[in-house]
């Protein structure tokens, strides 16, 4: 399964804790920095995928305020490939850093 | 598992449109912006907002903030791309959907769902026999006439496909969910699986079916008898001079014809109401005597129901307009209203017999079978019908056989 940015978000989102919709929402604006705020329709189109590909599941639920509260966690799978996309995005930056060098020195100075 | 306290969540700023603010944040404008997130989430596929509605609408009011009164444009968008977006997703292969809707295939277990949505779906009558409209199409169309095809012809597909909408017989849904969703023995059973299982038959009670029955043959009765009295065109098949099996087909002035039409319609009346007599005679003799039924479940015409009796009473009463005004010819409706006028005498001679007795526990069903059959109905069995699994079955446990001596299938991937 190809990992969008959204996806990546939400799965790292999901590795402290398990978190429900509105939780998801917050810690990924909070993760990009503000870049990315989901809405509820693309939030629940990422879980779907996710959940079909065994990389989270449901992990309980909660009335508060009379709204039901799904919670998601990463299963195993979700934690592996979190790590993958992760070094292969390490790896992206380093040869980003070794292309960019100079400009990047510049950029920084 | 259980849920670890969580610290609070810092509060998440409202989606750029995500809600239109418009007033405090009182019941009516909550019951609003519920409202207009029920109306957006129709674009999610009806089992999956069954499963998963709930939470979802939690959230599009957590984001929407406390003082909006409606959906705002960018989550109105963000819903709709959504639901499309599942109903695309959960969608099966052309190839799996032409087996499935043309050569009626089990459908793949993944798509189950979708299947159960699409039986269950208004339109599934029409997505059903499309395909054996085809031939008919082609038929009329070639070889095209200068007149091109007469327009009571598109009259007739039009009134049977509407008919369809109304009239598709529950148990041909009943059994497409048994074959579609379903799962096999041996199968294991997963969180919100339906299983198939024995249920109470459910039949409409006499009183409400005869009632509703009554009210309908009357309105089509009525409605034939406008159309035969007063219909300006007829339509006839005249042989072409010379020529063999050949017809010409013409739209005239009724003329004459209407006699033909009124006469059909007074015959039919006098063959229901020597039916209605014998009727009478056999409800009397045994409605008293009829068995018990204890694998039965009664119950009034429900509510779709009586909404489909509206509609084909609709139709007909349209069916009577067009006749009338000429936009079709004097036809249709005299063969409805001949098989109405057959009917009506006898449903009222029904509605009054059993109306004088006091019979709590009669179906409908019970008194057309007397009174066309002249025998005591059958005992009615449980039927196969999709249901949750039983209170005992745990999560993946294994769909059981309904015959014990017959070993449950291998495992459908």
């Amino acid at each position: 399964m190809r990992m969008t940015e959204q996806g990546y978000l939400v799965l790292l989102s999901l590795a402290e804790q398990p978190r429900h919709g509105y939780g998801i929402v917050g810690a990924v604006l909070e993760l990009s920095d503000g870049a990315t705020k989901l809405g509820a329709g693309t939030l629940y189109g990422v879980l779907d995928r996710m959940s079909n590909a065994g990389l989270v599941q449901a992990s309980g639920e909660e009335v508060v305020d009379g709204r039901l509260r799904r919670y998601y966690r990463l299963t195993d799978d979700g934690s592996a490939a979190l790590v993958g996309e992760t070094a292969r995005l390490r790896a992206l930056t380093r040869r980003a850093k070794s292309v960019l060098g100079t400009q990047l020195t510049r950029g920084m100075a | 598992m259980p849920i670890p306290p969580f610290p609070p969540m810092p509060p998440i700023p409202p989606m750029p449109g995500g809600g239109s603010s418009a007033g405090s944040g009182d019941g009516t404008a909550g019951a609003h912006l519920e409202e207009s997130i029920e109306f957006w989430m129709l674009a999610y596929p009806r089992r999956w907002r069954e499963l998963r509605g709930e939470e979802l609408r939690a959230l599009v009011v957590d984001l929407a903030g406390p003082d909006a009164r409606r959906l705002g444009a960018h989550a109105v968008f963000d819903l709709v791309r959504g639901g499309w977006a599942t109903r695309i997703r959960e969608h099966p292969p052309l190839h799996t959907w032409l087996a499935y809707r043309i050569l009626d295939r089990r459908i793949h277990v993944a798509y189950r769902s979708w299947a159960l949505d699409d039986i269950d779906g208004f339109l599934y009558p029409l997505r059903i026999i499309w395909p054996a409209f085809l031939p008919f199409v082609a038929v009329t169309e070639y070889p095209a006439s200068p007149d091109g095809v007469p327009a009571f012809v598109y009259a007739c597909w039009v009134f049977a496909l509407v008919s369809s909408l109304f009239l598709w017989p529950e148990r041909r849904r009943s059994r497409a969910r048994l074959k579609h969703v379903a799962p096999r023995p041996g199968e294991p059973v997963v969180g919100h699986s339906r299983v198939a299982g024995d249920v109470p038959h459910h039949r409409v009670t006499e009183r409400s079916t005869l009632t509703w029955a009554v009210l309908l043959l009357w309105i089509s009765g009525t409605g034939s008898v406008v159309s035969a009295l007063f219909a300006p065109k007829v339509i006839l098949f005249i042989p072409v001079p010379g020529m063999d099996a050949s017809w010409e087909i013409v739209v005239a002035p009724v003329g004459g014809h209407r006699a033909v039409a009124v006469a059909i319609l007074v015959t039919a009346l006098g063959v229901g109401g020597l039916a209605a007599l014998m009727a009478r005679r056999r409800l009397r003799r045994f409605l008293p005597d009829r068995p018990n039924q204890p694998f039965r479940v009664l119950r009034p015409l429900s509510a779709p129901a009586k909404v489909k009796v509206l509609a084909v009473a609709a139709i007909v009463v349209a069916l009577t307009g067009l006749e009338v005004i000429g936009w079709i010819v004097l036809g249709l409706s005299v063969v409805t209203g001949a098989v109405t006028l057959l009917l009506l005498p006898g449903a009222l001679v029904a509605l009054v017999v059993t109306r004088r007795a006091t019979l709590p526990d009669l179906a409908g069903s019970d008194v057309w079978w007397i009174a066309t059959r002249g025998r005591l109905p059958n005992v009615d069995w449980p039927v196969r019908a999709l249901r949750p699994p039983p209170r005992l079955a745990r999560e993946g446990a294994g769909v059981q056989s309904r015959d014990p001596a017959v070993p449950p299938y291998p495992t459908v991937p």
